[in-house]
């Protein structure tokens, strides 16, 4: 299902997940790709940091939304930790797990690491729009 | 099962520590306050956060959003909730 980020609204330079891989009906990875080349980053504090968990939200975006370009959006983030910043060259692993769904909302936790080693983490939700309900 | 009002105290500092409530006491909660509209004024991802609460504290499961609208207006409907639940798996498990 890596096709799911082909079907997102945002593509390059908006898309910052390189891939995903559903491995659950609740958990999702993927890879968050940090290029020394990457326009998002210029002039924005922990730019790399939001990017990583803006990676986390579409790959979740798989979970709740399916192969579909049912309209759905990142609603909230809560509890974002990093304990180490995230560089240009940096191959991100993102493991996302789907937490809990209640009507359009969905909550989720993502965790960041780096050559096998956890770098952050966060508690992010998506909601759906009023077309796309499926939950 | 512990008493009522104590569950009902419990739910009220679980609440305020799970949402972030600063500055508030369980006191400041009253037990038949609207947890939503127009009471303590929580939103849908508020809603959740009470969904992974009833989870991770109690083992309870709300699957559906019809469920929390009925058990989520109140402490006190969230109290009997969980009491109701917890008595039931308790006589199942005697079975």
């Amino acid at each position: 299902m890596s096709s799911w980020l082909s079907f997102l609204p945002h593509q390059i330079p908006f898309r910052a997940a390189s891939k995903a891989e559903k491995i659950a009906d609740d958990r999702v990875t993927g890879w968050y790709l940090a290029s020394a080349g990457d326009a998002l980053q210029e002039g924005v504090a922990s730019a790399r940091e939001h990017l990583v968990v803006e990676a986390m939200a579409q790959i979740a975006g798989m979970l709740v939304f399916g192969e579909s370009a049912a309209p759905g959006f990142l609603s909230a983030i809560d509890g974002v930790i990093f304990t180490d910043p995230v560089q240009s060259g940096d191959r991100v692993y993102l493991d996302v797990r789907l937490v809990a769904v209640l009507g359009r909302v969905s909550r989720f936790e993502g965790k960041a690491s780096r050559e096998g080693r956890e770098i952050g983490s966060a508690r992010f939700y998506l909601a759906a729009g009023e077309e796309s309900v499926n939950a | 099962m512990a008493d009522l009002s104590d569950l009902k105290r419990k739910l009220k500092e679980l609440l305020i520590d799970r949402l972030k409530f600063e500055d508030m006491s369980p006191e400041d909660i009253g037990d038949d306050e609207p947890l939503f509209q127009g009471g303590l004024g929580l939103d849908s991802i508020d809603a959740l956060e009470i969904v992974v609460m009833l989870e991770t504290e109690f083992g309870l499961k709300i699957k559906n959003e019809a469920s929390a609208r009925e058990y989520f207006r109140s402490i006190s409907s969230l109290a009997e909730l969980v009491a109701e639940r917890t008595q039931r798996a308790t006589v199942e498990e005697g079975k």
